[in-house]
C-alpha cells in the first residue's frame, strides 16, 4: 500500500463519485454503503490501520483488550443488514451478555440480557420491583425502540432545519401518549424518572449509571434521563437492547466491516492524510492530501470529529460565526477514562456464580452515590469511591489473553479532566487506577494481589492513538442537544456535498456504524436529485 | 348528604395558585383554594420581595384597582467578597453594569439575544400549547408558527434553553466579573447550579422585558393578599386551613380529593403547585432599627444579591441535593419600611429571600426530617453572619429575625406530611397519574411563577372548561 502511496505523491486524481476522510467504524460504514450504491469510493485514513478507536490492542504481556468501547449495544441494524457484515466474519462470544448490579454488602441485582425477561433474573431479591422493572421496560424500552431511528438520524427533518418541524416528524413515529412521554423524558433527571418507580436503591443505582453514562449529567441534573432510552434503543444480535462481545475484542468488528468496504469494491488508502477539504464555488470538490496530492470527487464525506472537519479541514473563512462557536465549544470538566488490568485470576466476587463472571458489571450501589461521583469529578478531585462498569473479556473470548491471564476492562465514570491542584496527566492517572483498584477491592476481596499490570487510558491517549480531538472523550452535553447538534452537523447544508459522520453525530456514542450509513444516504439522495434535476 | 363539588380546586395557596385561583374565578367557574402543604404564615407576606407580576397577568387581573402598589428597585446591585459591588441602573433598560469596558459593550447584544430568544420560546410553547392539542393541532399550529418565525432561530432557541448558564455567558462576557454581574438576577430564580444544563433558562426569566424587580415597600398590601382578594371577589372560596388529605380518580381522571376530616368533595379539575425536587426558596424577614449600608453610593431601593463565584453557587445546589443547608446560600435581599410599625416609631425591614433550601434536612444517616426551629434560627445566623461581611455593623441594628420555609417544608403533622410527599412525588414523576390535575410550574419563561401559572390557567380554561380568554 505505501509503494502505491509514494506513486501518487503529488497526483491530481480524478475518476472518483466519492472521497471519505477517517475510516473509523462510520468512515468504513459510509464507504461501503456509498460503494454499495454505484458509487467509486475511496476511504483515505492517516494511520497505518483501519479502524480507529475501535480496535483490540495489546496492553501488557500477552493480554489484548477492546482499546476504547468494549461492548456492541447500539451497532445499527440497518448497516448490519445493508452490508451484510455477519457474512464478513462479524460474531459475537457473547451475545446475551447480562447486567450485574453489584452491592458490597447484600446479593446483587441481575438483569437478564434480555431486558424484557429481566424479571425472572430480578426475582424475589427486589421484591416488587422485578414487576416495577418489566412495566418501567415496557413503557421506555418500547418507546426507546421507536426512537432508534430517530435517534440516528439527528432531531431534523432532511428537507429543512426547522426543530417544529423535526418534532412533527417524531411525533408521527410514536403514538400520542408516546409523544407526551417523550416530552416529560426529554427534560427529566434521572432521579425524578428512577426514585418513583423503584424501591430498591441497587436497581436504581444501577440504572442511574447507566443513564449518566458518557454524559456530563449528575443524576439530579435536568435532561439526564434521555441518555437511558438512547441506551434503551438499540440491539445487538436481534435483542432489543442487548450487549454483546464481539469475537476478538472491537478490532476483529473493524476487521469485519473492512472486508465488507474490501468486497464492495472501496479503495481503502491507509497511511494517507488528508489536508483540507477542496472547496469549489461553496461545494465540496475532493480532498487535498498532506503527500501533496489531490483525490478529486463530488460527494466528501468526513468521519473525522466535528472540529478538524469543519476548522482545520475546511477553515472558519467557510463558516459562519455561531457555527464555528458552536463546534468549538468548550468540553465538560468531566471526562471518561478506561481501565485496563492483567489479572493473575479472575476476581472473585462472592454471592456470583463463576458462569456470571460473563456479565456486564456495574458499581453504583445508589444514585447517592453516583451524585457524590459527581460532586468530586465535577471540582477537579477523583471520587474516592468510582463508579464504574467493567467486564472481565478473557471469560468469554480466551483469545485475548495467553498463559491462563485475565484481562479486565473497565469504564470509569464520571472522571475529571483535570485535578484541581492541576498536576500533570500521569498525578490523574496514578489516582485514578489506585481509586479503580480500591473499589474493586471492596467489591472483589483479594483483587488487588491478582494485579499483574494496569493502565489508565485518557482522552489524551485516545487522541494521540487515532489523530482526533480529546474534547471527544469529554462527557457529553444532554442528549438532547446532541440530537438537535448532529442534525445540523450532518447534513450538507455548510457545504454543499459534504457530508459529515464523525463523533458528534453518533448520538449517545458507542460503537453505531448508523452515523457513516445516514451520511451516505444522504449522499446518495443529493446525487439522485441532482441528476434528475440536469 | 350530597356531596360537594367545585369546577376546580387548588390545592396550595401560595401566588402562583392564587393567581389561577383568580383567573378561573373570573371566567365564572366556581373555585376553592385548601392546601395540602399548610396555609402560607400572613407575616411572610411582610416581605419586600414579592414576587414578580408581569403586565399582561397586572392588566388581566385588574390589580392595579384592587390596591397592589409596587415599587421599581432603582438599582440591581451585586455585591462580591473583596471586591467592588457591581451595580446596574434602571435609567436606560438594564443599564450597564460597572464591569470592563469591552464586556460592558456587549451588554446590550446579551440582553438583546436573551429577549429575542425568550420571544422565540414563548412563540413555541404558545403555538403547541395554545392552538389546539392533539396531532393535528400540533401540526397545524406548528406550520403556522414557522410561518412566523425563521426556522434556524427557532433552532437556536430550543438549544439555547439545554445549555448551562455559565456556558452562555462565556459566550458573550470575557471577565468573569461580567459572567457573576450577569448571573446574579437568574440564580434567584434557578433550580440548578449554573454548570448544571438548562439553566440558561433562568437568564431568559432574569432579562425578559417583565424582569425588573419591584419591590412592596410600604403599607400596601402583598401580591398574595390582592390575589386573593380578587379571587374572592369573583366568587372563590379561599381556606388553606382545610387539610387535603388524598387524590381521588376515578378511570385514569382526577375525582376530586378527600379531606382530614375524611369529606369527599369532588372536582372537574385539580390545580396545585408543588415545589420540585425537594426543594423551595425561604424567606427572611430582619427587623432592624436603622438601614444598613451594603454598597457605597447605591440607591436606597436597590436590590442585593450575594454570588461568591460560580464554583460557590454550584455547591450551594449540589448542598439541596444532599439534604443540607447551603454553606453559602445564594441570596437576594432588600430594605423596606415596616407596615406593622408605621406612624410609630419607624423601624426598618430587611426582606431577604434565599433561593433552594431542601424542603426535607437529612442527618448523616440520610435519614430525612422536617425543618425545625433551630434550623430556621441556624439559617439566619449565617445569613446575618453573611450579611455582616458586606455591612459590619448590621449586627447593633438587628432587632429580631424570622425565617419562613415553604409550608411543607414546616410540616411536621405526620398525615399532612404524607400528603404533601405523596403530591410532591406526583410532581416529580414522569407519568402522569390521571387526567385533569395540573402542576402549576414548567416554563418560566414570561415573568417567573406567577405569569407561568396565569398561562397554565388560561391553558386549562381553554382545553378543560373551553372558555376563551377573560
Amino acid at each position: 500500500m505505501s509503494a502505491e502511496n509514494e506513486h501518487q505523491r503529488g497526483r491530481i486524481e480524478g475518476g472518483f463519485d466519492a472521497v471519505i476522510i477517517g475510516a473509523t467504524v462510520e468512515g468504513l460504514a459510509a464507504a461501503t454503503c456509498l460503494a454499495k450504491n454505484g458509487f467509486k469510493t475511496v476511504l483515505i485514513e492517516a494511520a497505518a490501520d483501519v479502524g480507529g478507536p475501535a480496535a483490540t490492542r495489546g496492553f501488557a504481556e500477552g493480554c489484548k483488550v477492546s482499546d476504547e468501547a468494549h461492548l456492541v449495544n447500539a451497532l445499527d441494524r440497518d448497516l448490519v443488514r445493508e452490508i451484510d457484515l455477519y457474512r464478513h466474519g462479524l460474531t459475537y462470544s457473547e451475545r446475551r451478555i447480562q447486567t450485574v448490579y453489584l452491592s458490597d454488602r447484600d446479593e446483587p441485582v441481575v438483569l437478564d440480557g434480555d431486558l424484557a425477561r429481566a424479571r425472572e433474573t430480578l426475582g424475589p431479591r427486589v421484591g416488587d420491583d422485578a414487576a416495577a422493572f418489566e412495566a418501567f421496560f415496557k413503557i421506555y424500552g418500547d418507546l426507546a425502540e421507536t426512537l432508534s431511528g430517530a435517534f440516528v438520524k439527528g432531531l431534523t427533518a432532511a428537507d429543512g432545519t426547522a426543530l417544529a418541524k423535526a418534532l412533527t416528524r417524531l411525533q408521527k413515529d410514536v403514538s400520542e401518549e408516546g409523544y407526551a412521554l417523550l416530552k416529560r423524558a426529554c427534560v427529566a433527571s434521572t432521579r425524578a424518572a428512577l426514585d418513583p418507580a423503584f424501591d430498591s436503591a441497587l436497581l436504581k443505582g444501577g440504572l442511574a449509571f447507566d443513564a449518566a453514562f458518557g454524559g456530563a449529567a449528575a443524576p439530579s441534573a435536568q435532561y439526564g434521563f434521555l441518555n437511558l432510552l438512547r441506551r434503551w434503543a438499540g440491539e445487538s444480535a436481534g435483542i432489543h437492547a442487548a450487549y454483546a462481545h464481539p469475537k476478538g475484542g472491537m478490532g476483529a468488528l473493524a476487521d469485519a466491516l473492512r472486508r465488507a468496504a474490501q468486497s464492495a469494491k472501496v479503495d481503502i488508502r491507509t497511511n494517507t492524510a488528508a489536508k483540507s477539504i477542496l472547496l469549489e464555488w461553496d461545494a465540496a470538490a475532493g480532498v487535498a492530501l498532506e503527500n501533496g496530492g489531490q483525490i478529486r470527487a463530488e460527494t466528501v464525506i468526513s468521519a473525522l470529529d466535528a472540529e478538524t472537519t469543519y476548522l482545520k479541514l475546511i477553515g472558519p473563512a467557510a463558516l459562519d460565526m455561531e457555527a464555528q462557536a458552536d463546534i468549538a465549544r468548550s468540553p465538560s470538566n468531566l471526562i471518561l477514562a478506561k481501565a485496563h488490568m492483567a489479572l493473575a485470576k479472575p476476581p472473585a466476587l462472592p454471592k456470583l456464580s463463576a458462569e456470571a463472571l460473563r456479565g456486564r458489571f456495574v458499581i453504583c450501589p445508589s444514585i447517592d452515590y453516583l451524585e457524590e461521583a459527581f460532586r468530586y469529578a465535577k471540582f477537579g478531585r477523583v471520587p474516592p469511591k468510582l463508579a464504574m462498569e467493567f467486564i472481565i473479556p478473557t471469560v468469554h473470548d480466551e483469545t485475548l489473553a495467553e498463559g491462563g491471564k485475565c484481562v479486565l476492562s473497565a469504564w470509569i465514570h464520571p472522571a475529571p479532566a483535570r485535578l484541581h491542584n492541576d498536576a500533570d496527566t500521569a498525578a490523574l492517572k496514578g489516582e485514578l487506577l489506585d481509586k479503580a483498584i480500591a473499589t474493586l477491592e471492596a467489591y472483589a476481596p483479594g483483587f488487588r494481589k491478582s494485579v499483574l499490570e494496569a493502565e489508565i487510558r485518557l482522552p489524551e491517549d485516545y487522541a494521540a492513538a487515532y489523530g482526533m480531538n480529546a474534547s471527544i472523550w469529554a462527557a457529553r452535553a444532554p442528549l438532547l442537544d446532541q440530537w438537535l447538534r448532529t442534525g445540523v452537523l450532518q447534513r450538507g447544508d455548510r457545504v454543499d456535498g459534504l457530508f459529515f459522520c464523525g463523533p458528534e453525530a453518533v448520538i449517545g456514542g458507542g460503537v453505531s456504524g448508523g452515523a457513516g450509513r445516514r451520511a451516505a444516504g444522504l449522499a446518495v439522495r443529493r446525487a439522485k436529485s441532482r441528476s434528475s434535476f440536469l | 348528604m350530597p356531596v360537594q363539588s367545585y369546577d376546580v380546586l387548588i390545592l396550595s395557596d401560595d401566588a402562583p395558585s392564587l393567581t389561577a385561583a383568580a383567573y378561573f374565578a373570573k371566567a365564572g367557574l366556581s373555585v376553592a383554594v385548601y392546601s395540602v402543604f399548610g396555609a402560607t404564615p400572613a407575616a411572610a407576606d411582610e416581605t419586600a420581595l414579592q414576587p414578580a407580576v408581569p403586565a399582561v397577568v397586572w392588566r388581566h387581573l385588574n390589580l392595579q384597582a384592587a390596591g397592589l402598589a409596587l415599587t421599581p428597585v432603582d438599582a440591581r446591585v451585586v455585591l462580591q467578597p473583596e471586591a467592588a459591588p457591581l451595580m446596574f441602573f434602571r435609567t436606560g433598560q438594564h443599564g450597564l453594569p460597572s464591569v470592563s469596558p469591552e464586556d460592558a459593550s456587549v451588554w446590550p447584544d446579551f440582553v438583546r439575544d436573551v429577549r429575542r430568544i425568550g420571544a422565540d420560546l414563548i412563540a413555541m410553547r404558545d403555538a403547541e400549547t395554545v392552538k389546539g392539542s392533539g396531532r393535528r393541532g400540533m401540526e397545524t399550529s406548528l406550520s403556522v408558527l414557522e410561518a412566523e418565525a425563521p426556522p434556524a432561530r427557532l433552532l437556536t432557541a430550543g438549544r439555547f434553553g439545554l445549555k448551562s448558564s455559565v456556558e452562555v455567558l462565556s459566550d458573550y462576557f470575557s471577565s468573569r466579573e461580567g459572567r457573576l454581574a450577569a448571573a446574579a438576577p437568574a440564580l434567584l430564580e434557578a433550580i440548578a447550579g449554573p454548570y448544571a444544563a438548562g439553566t440558561a433558562f433562568g437568564l431568559l426569566g432574569a432579562y425578559g422585558a417583565d424582569a425588573w424587580p419591584a419591590l412592596r415597600l410600604g403599607d400596601g398590601p402583598s401580591v398574595r393578599e390582592v390575589l386573593a382578594r380578587t379571587a374572592v371577589a369573583a366568587g372563590a372560596v379561599i381556606d388553606p386551613e382545610i387539610l387535603v388529605k388524598e387524590l381521588t380518580f376515578k378511570d385514569k381522571r382526577v375525582r376530586g380529593v378527600v379531606t382530614g376530616q375524611g369529606e369527599e368533595i369532588r372536582a372537574k379539575a385539580v390545580v396545585v403547585n408543588a415545589p420540585e425536587a425537594g426543594r423551595a426558596p425561604i424567606d427572611m424577614i430582619i427587623e432592624m432599627s436603622e438601614d444598613a449600608v451594603f454598597a457605597e453610593a447605591s440607591p436606597s431601593t436597590s436590590i442585593y444579591y450575594t454570588v461568591d463565584g460560580f464554583g460557590r453557587a454550584e455547591q450551594a445546589f449540589d448542598d439541596v441535593v444532599y439534604g443540607r443547608v447551603p454553606k453559602t446560600p445564594v441570596a437576594a435581599f432588600a430594605s423596606s419600611a415596616n407596615r406593622q410599625s408605621a406612624g410609630a416609631r419607624q423601624n426598618r425591614m430587611l426582606s431577604v429571600r434565599v433561593q433552594a433550601c431542601p424542603l426535607r434536612l437529612k442527618d448523616k444517616n440520610s435519614a430525612a426530617r422536617p425543618w425545625t426551629k433551630e434550623d430556621g434560627e441556624a439559617l439566619a445566623a449565617q445569613i446575618v453572619d453573611k450579611l455582616s461581611s458586606y455591612a459590619p455593623d448590621i449586627g447593633d441594628k438587628i432587632l429580631k429575625a424570622d425565617v419562613y420555609p415553604h409550608p411543607a417544608a414546616m410540616q411536621s403533622d405526620a398525615m399532612r406530611l404524607q400528603a404533601a410527599d405523596m403530591l410532591r412525588n406526583l410532581a416529580d414523576s414522569l407519568d402522569p397519574p390521571g387526567e385533569r390535575l395540573f402542576f402549576l410550574r414548567d416554563a418560566r419563561l414570561d415573568g417567573g411563577p406567577v405569569g407561568a401559572a396565569a398561562v397554565a390557567a388560561r391553558r386549562i380554561l381553554r382545553t378543560v372548561f373551553k372558555k376563551g380568554d377573560a
